[in-house]
């Protein structure tokens, strides 16, 4: 075997593990999402399973007979368990998941990411093996010799970082780019006349027709985007999940007539709805849930104000298009901004954000808030924020430093507000976020919104440099009248002297929020077994 | 003990650079916005840095014998001590001069900020595989021992950012952390690895 054959299987191993790396990720997130532990799970294992294949690899590394026989035989497996990850996944996942206590979710979750990297440890003998093929009598500098292999090793890495990213910004679901990755690896035997590896052909184009990652009852359509499975559900999904066994409950969300259209937005593992689409209610634009409250907002703005609206995290639209809608005479124009290109399509399709109403009003930009607020735009008269990425909000978005790029965006009487969810009581998470806003702002505001869940409340956060009007702006409907007065009557003020400023510096979100899942969790078990033990 | 010593500095450099690699996200996330390019961006200025050094640095640094690895450590670390409290000023100064894109923008800054650090962690491996190669070690075993500890390393990078580093001590104090963790291993290896009995012994 020359060097440049050792180069190009080195390459091909890199590149074979960082597009697995990466595909494990959108195939996991429909069931256990893209949390921090999720990743750092992923990133281990997989290192892990490179590891223990680097040291299977070094301990058995010899100079080989047929070193091209044994390479083609070590990708013809990682292809082969590479394809049959791709058709197993759903069971695997789905099957795992099935368990709902903690132990079964944690020894699931470890279970599912450990059987992924079957493929990867045969990828990891790769390298070592290249190397001992390298004669250290024969080779003048072994450092180069080596580095140069590592280097081919780390550049096919780097192209399987870049090609999964381009596959999802087209559309092409993550199991069918790995039917095109098993066909790369089966490669090299196919080249030495192989009859097995022909096999490949037809279970990577089966791929193909396999149908969406994650199937939902009442599900209406579903896409992978670049950062989440995307899926629409209408109502009869919660009454057939429950029947099914599924997790997702009706929280914060009431029943409402089953024969009218009503569309909900779900994101990966469907933790939370994140759009609500009902236009046949007897009271739309409202939905029942939390964005009602968001959506009265501009009566509180000042008289005359609110022509310019920006919606930072706008999902399928159902907060912005309830501003249009109820204040159309008043917005010149809403910009929605949503980071998901998915997620907005989605809107698009099922969630009216191509109608009539909205044109001329509402524009929407698939872009990050951050990013969004780098270039020259506003400023507005109101600025809400609903950016989940579940269950977190974005550390970015929660900084000082990113409320002063908001505050610089604000006419003087300009409103900021934000969504919360809160666990329990007490939370750190809380208090550091209204500390944040205190720090900006003259006045800061909470609403509690309660759910029908009784650990979570969704607070709206207000903040702005001007006091509250002691009534709302005139509406002629009378329910957001009625919706007005109560958003108004629950705003209290709100401070944490005491607590800590996020800084773009220091804003530790996810840790924070576990915290409060954790004691939440922790103070309702405490409760649960109280009411048991008591006679 | 000197063959311990290189494989246990093996898996600090796995630690430092993936742990690097999460650290510089946080600091470039909120300057740039996330996209769905960031990490492929933030993946490929890592891994193209470090396939450069495997490819033309780390020879070099193996000719100069005993001071090639510590020294290109020590460098490492020392940028990373001094770009603690300079980090979040360096990147607004870099984005107000490149620009804000993800195309152009984003993984020039975050080169121009890796490139100190990584140059000396990513020619540390095939330097140490020489090195162990020197001492009687054939080089697949040497390769597959150092590649081995350097991901261990690496898991231990993914993790303890999220959970330790960056929520205790943010990004300013955790690229200063792991600078002195890099600084101490170069020191330790340069006194030992420097003795005339090493030497000796590698020699023969």
């Amino acid at each position: 075997m020359t060097p440049g054959w050792l180069g190009q299987a080195a390459a091909l191993a890199g590149f074979a593990t960082m597009w697995l790396e990466l595909s494990f990720s959108r195939l996991l997130a429909p069931y256990f999402g893209t949390t921090l532990i999720a990743w750092g799970a992923i990133l281990g294992t997989v290192i892990l399973a490179m590891s223990l294949g680097s040291a299977l690899g070094g301990l058995r590394a010899k100079k080989l007979k047929d070193p091209a026989r044994v390479f083609a035989r070590s990708f013809a497996a990682a292809g082969f368990a590479t394809l049959f990850l791709a058709y197993l996944s759903p069971w695997i996942f789905a099957g795992m998941q099935g368990d709902m206590r903690l132990t079964g979710i944690a020894l699931a979750f470890l279970g599912s990411i450990l059987t992924f990297q079957v493929p990867v440890v045969f990828l990891a003998t790769v390298l070592p093996w290249a190397l001992a093929q390298l004669d250290p009598d024969q080779t003048p500098s072994l450092a180069k010799a080596s580095g140069r292999l590592y280097a081919r090793h780390t550049l096919g890495s780097l192209f399987g970082g870049y090609l999964p990213a381009l596959l999802a910004e087209v559309q092409i679901p993550a199991r069918v780019g790995l039917g095109g990755l098993a066909l790369l690896l089966l490669a090299p035997a196919l080249s030495r006349g192989s009859r097995v590896a022909w096999l490949g052909f037809p279970l990577a184009l089966g791929l193909v027709l396999l149908g969406p990652l994650k199937p939902l009852p009442g599900m209406v359509d579903s896409l992978e985007s670049p950062f989440h499975l995307v899926q629409v559900v209408d109502d009869s999904y919660f009454e057939r999940a429950k029947v099914e066994g599924q997790s997702m409950s009706r929280e914060g969300i009431p029943a409402r007539n089953p024969d009218r259209l009503r569309r909900y937005l779900f994101l990966n593992e469907g933790f939370a709805v994140h759009s609500i689409y009902a236009p046949e209610e007897p009271d739309a634009p409202f939905t029942g849930s939390y964005h009602d409250a968001f959506g009265v907002l501009p009566t509180l703005l000042k008289p005359g104000s609110g022509r310019r609206g920006l919606m930072l995290g706008s999902a399928a639209g159902s907060i912005p298009s309830q501003w249009v809608e109820l204040f159309r005479d008043r917005f010149e124009k809403v910009d929605g901004v949503e980071l998901d290109p998915g997620v907005l399509e989605m809107g698009r399709r099922h969630f009216g954000l191509d109608r009539d109403l909205l044109q001329g009003k509402l524009e929407l930009h698939p872009i990050g808030a951050r990013r969004y607020l780098l270039k020259p735009v506003g400023p507005y008269d109101l600025v809400a924020i609903d950016a989940y990425r579940q269950p977190y909000i974005p550390f970015q978005l929660t900084t000082q430093e990113f409320f002063q790029e908001i505050q610089s965006r604000l006419t003087p009487e300009g409103r900021v507000a934000m969504n919360l969810v809160v666990l329990g009581k007490d939370s750190e998470l809380y208090d550091r976020l209204i500390a944040t806003l205190d720090s900006i702002f003259e006045f800061v505001w909470v609403a509690r919104l309660e759910t029908p869940n009784p650990l979570q409340v969704n607070c709206l956060l207000l903040a702005s440099q001007v006091p509250l009007p002691p009534t709302p702006l005139p509406h002629p409907r009378a329910d957001v009248g009625a919706r007005a007065e109560d958003l108004l009557k629950r705003l209290r003020p709100a401070s944490a002297p005491r607590a800590q400023v996020l800084r773009d510096d220091l804003a530790p979100i996810a840790w924070l929020s576990q915290k409060m899942f954790v004691e939440a969790t922790t103070q309702a078990l405490g409760r649960e077994l109280q009411a048991q033990g008591a006679p | 003990m000197t063959r311990a010593l290189w494989i246990l500095a093996a898996a600090w450099v796995g630690f430092s650079f993936l742990a690097f690699e999460l650290v510089l996200a946080q600091l470039l996330l909120p300057l740039f916005g996330d996209s769905v390019w960031f990490w492929p961006h933030l993946i490929a200025v890592f891994l193209g840095l470090a396939a450069g050094t495997h490819e033309f640095l780390a020879p070099r640094l193996a000719n100069w014998g005993r001071a090639g690895a510590p020294l290109a450590l020590a460098i490492s670390g020392a940028y990373l001590v001094w770009l603690g409290p300079r980090g979040q000023d360096l990147g607004r100064m870099l984005r107000a001069t490149l620009g804000t894109s993800h195309g152009f923008g984003l993984p020039l800054t975050a080169l121009i900020l890796a490139l100190p650090a990584l140059l000396g962690l990513a020619g540390f491996s095939p330097v140490a595989t020489q090195k162990l190669s020197q001492r009687g070690l054939a080089p697949g075993l040497a390769g597959g021992l150092l590649q081995a500890a350097s991901m261990l390393g690496s898991v231990a990078g993914t993790l303890l950012p999220g959970l330790v580093l960056l929520p205790l001590w943010g990004t300013a104090r955790s690229f200063e952390v792991l600078g002195l963790g890099s600084l101490g291993f170069s020191l330790i290896l340069a006194a030992i690895y420097g003795s005339t009995s090493v030497d000796a012994a590698e020699s023969s």
